[in-house]
């Protein structure tokens, strides 16, 4: 019963970290529509083939599909026919003059109602800022509230590597955090079992760091070198501020580890290495927060990017997002536990 | 007594500079003759961003190179007991204002024979006054991080390599925004333009010296 208590947040980081592993890998992706050709509609009758993924066209009655822009539907599709699963075919009638040349396309099903923004792209009509509906748009109540992740442009699949990749930092942050806290706490009272917690924290910190850039390096390549009309990139590195601050995070903590390396007696390499940690881990800090605002960056949240919060987590994915993190984090002190104790207990061997 | 202690070891360090003028004018020759090499392999560089970011890269390494030997002769006999009679913050404040004398008056040697040798075109609308503030701000942070990391890899046998990695990684941030301000400089920018520059060198700079005043005392006689 004792340990029940003592122990309880050890298993509440397994059932988290279950939670956020069996919540990423298994929940699909909502349906939506990817692509539409030809994208670019002209004055007159158009046949469009939208391409959807994860849908289920087939053998579904209740299908409506309209172009929109600033909530007026504009063009509703007609002659609406299935190809297959992932494949419909639809006529617009595109008039003289719209309120934009940009559409938005706006899909509703017995199954879904998906929403792209930007999709379709009218030519040749006359910009006005008639603001009526010019059609009425049958939307079918898609009454089944499916459990799914977002499902973003440019994002796609990758979307389920912010339960990993986020989170790595964060644990980082935190793992570090409480190495600093152990430099403090050893130059205060000179006790060794601190500088054990602290030096045990730089290489768990480094860990999470390695699983940080590994991550997000895969998901840089795998979003942002995809759009090259936006990105001059195609690689799994960028210049981006967030990247560099890593990358000095990283230098900093591996030279504090060369640095306890190269000094000889136990409580001198205590003592300068805590002294090092706690230097640089105050500038890292004020660096990691003065950086982004004198630069942009690709992140949501820096240089005119939203932030998480905005759109880019919906409710579903806060659902296990936050236990990701609590979960990892909850992961990283538990490995730091671990070590501090087997280093505590070699400590004792070797002292009697 | 604080200050007068810092005003001694001022003129300690000064005494020992003027004695042993080989440093000095070792270091100067070094800057010399790494930006001839530099001239030798550029001549002219068309992109004024590229020629501050090699001078930049300079004032770095010429400075790394400078201030690692300060203190080197810590460890020895006599130094323990010099100071064995002063306070360890007054000794740390003590040099960092003699290794920020020492940057700044390199950086100004460098940039002058910088100027001299490496050509570039389009510092008509430089704002020198701007690009002064810039270069002193830039070579305060780095001299004074550079002086409290020597402190901590003079405990170790080699120095100049570990005080390279302890230093760089910590001195990048300060290096990106001086050198974003003097580009800034270099095209005609104005004070109020680089407020945020100067707001954020200086805390940094006061955040650098804080952080050394408080630490010191530990690496003292270790």
């Amino acid at each position: 019963m004792n340990s029940i208590k003592k122990h309880w947040w050890k298993a509440l980081a397994v059932v988290l970290l279950l939670y956020t592993f069996a919540f990423s890998f298994l929940v699909p992706l909502s349906s939506t529509i990817k692509s539409a050709s030809p994208s670019s509609l002209e004055v007159g009758k158009n046949a469009v083939v939208l391409i959807g993924y994860n849908t289920e066209f087939e053998a579904d009655e209740n299908i409506s599909i309209s172009l929109e822009y600033d909530h007026k539907t504009l063009v509703c599709g007609t002659e609406i026919k299935q190809i297959n699963a992932n494949q419909i075919s639809v006529n617009f009638n595109i008039p003289d003059s719209l309120p934009s040349k940009i559409l938005h396309l706006r899909m509703s099903t017995s199954n879904f109602s998906s929403f792209s923004p930007e999709l379709i792209k009218a030519f040749g009509i006359t910009e006005n800022q008639d603001t009526s509906n010019l059609c009425i748009v049958n939307a079918y109540n898609s009454s089944a509230d499916i459990l799914d992740i977002p499902n973003r442009l440019q994002l796609n699949e990758t979307i389920r590597n912010l339960m990993f990749h986020v989170p790595m930092w964060f644990t980082m942050m935190v793992i570090l955090f409480i190495s600093f806290f152990y430099s403090i706490k050893y130059l205060n009272t000179f006790d060794i079992k601190y500088d054990i917690i602290a030096r045990e924290a730089v290489n768990i910190g480094l860990l999470f760091a390695a699983l940080g850039l590994i991550t997000g390096s895969i998901w840089a390549k795998f979003t942002w070198s995809e759009h090259t009309d936006l990105f001059t990139t195609k690689g799994w590195w960028v210049n981006d501020v967030k990247l560099n601050g890593a990358a000095i995070t990283t230098l900093i903590y591996v030279a504090y580890r060369i640095l306890r390396n190269s000094l000889q007696e136990e409580h001198q390499k205590a003592k300068i290495s805590a002294v090092y940690n706690i230097f640089a881990f105050v500038l890292m800090i004020v660096f990691l927060m003065i950086l982004p605002r004198i630069t942009d960056s690709l992140h949501p949240g820096n240089g005119g990017n939203p932030a998480f919060g905005k759109y880019d987590l919906d409710s579903t994915l806060r659902m296990v997002f936050y236990p990701a993190v609590i979960g990892w984090i909850l992961l990283g002190v538990w490995m730091l536990s671990l070590k501090k104790r087997f280093f505590n207990l070699e400590n004792k061997l070797e002292n009697d | 007594m604080f200050v007068k202690q810092i005003v001694h070891l001022l003129k300690h360090e000064l005494l020992i500079e003027m004695k042993q003028k080989h440093f000095i004018s070792s270091i100067v020759l070094y800057i010399v003759s790494t930006i001839f090499v530099c001239s030798l392999s550029f001549t002219t560089i068309a992109e004024t961003s590229i020629w501050n970011g090699l001078f930049w890269i300079i004032i770095l390494f010429s400075l790394t190179n400078a201030i690692s030997k300060s203190f080197l002769n810590e460890n020895s006999d006599k130094q323990i007991f010099l100071y064995t009679l002063i306070n360890p913050r007054a000794l740390i404040l003590g040099k960092i204002i003699y290794n920020l004398l020492l940057s700044i008056a390199l950086v100004l040697i460098s940039f002058f024979v910088f100027n001299f040798f490496i050509q570039t075109e389009g510092l008509d609308n430089m704002n020198y006054g701007l690009y002064l503030i810039a270069v002193v701000l830039g070579s305060t942070s780095i001299s004074s991080t550079l002086t409290m990391v020597s402190a901590i890899a003079s405990k170790t046998n080699n120095n100049i390599g570990i005080l390279s990695i302890l230093a760089f990684p910590i001195l990048i941030p300060s290096l990106l925004l001086s050198i974003q301000f003097s580009n800034l400089a270099i095209l005609g920018g104005t004070v109020e333009m680089s407020a945020q520059f100067i707001v954020f060198l200086s805390l940094i700079n006061l955040l650098i010296v804080t952080l050394s005043f408080l630490l010191f005392p530990y690496l003292w006689r270790e």
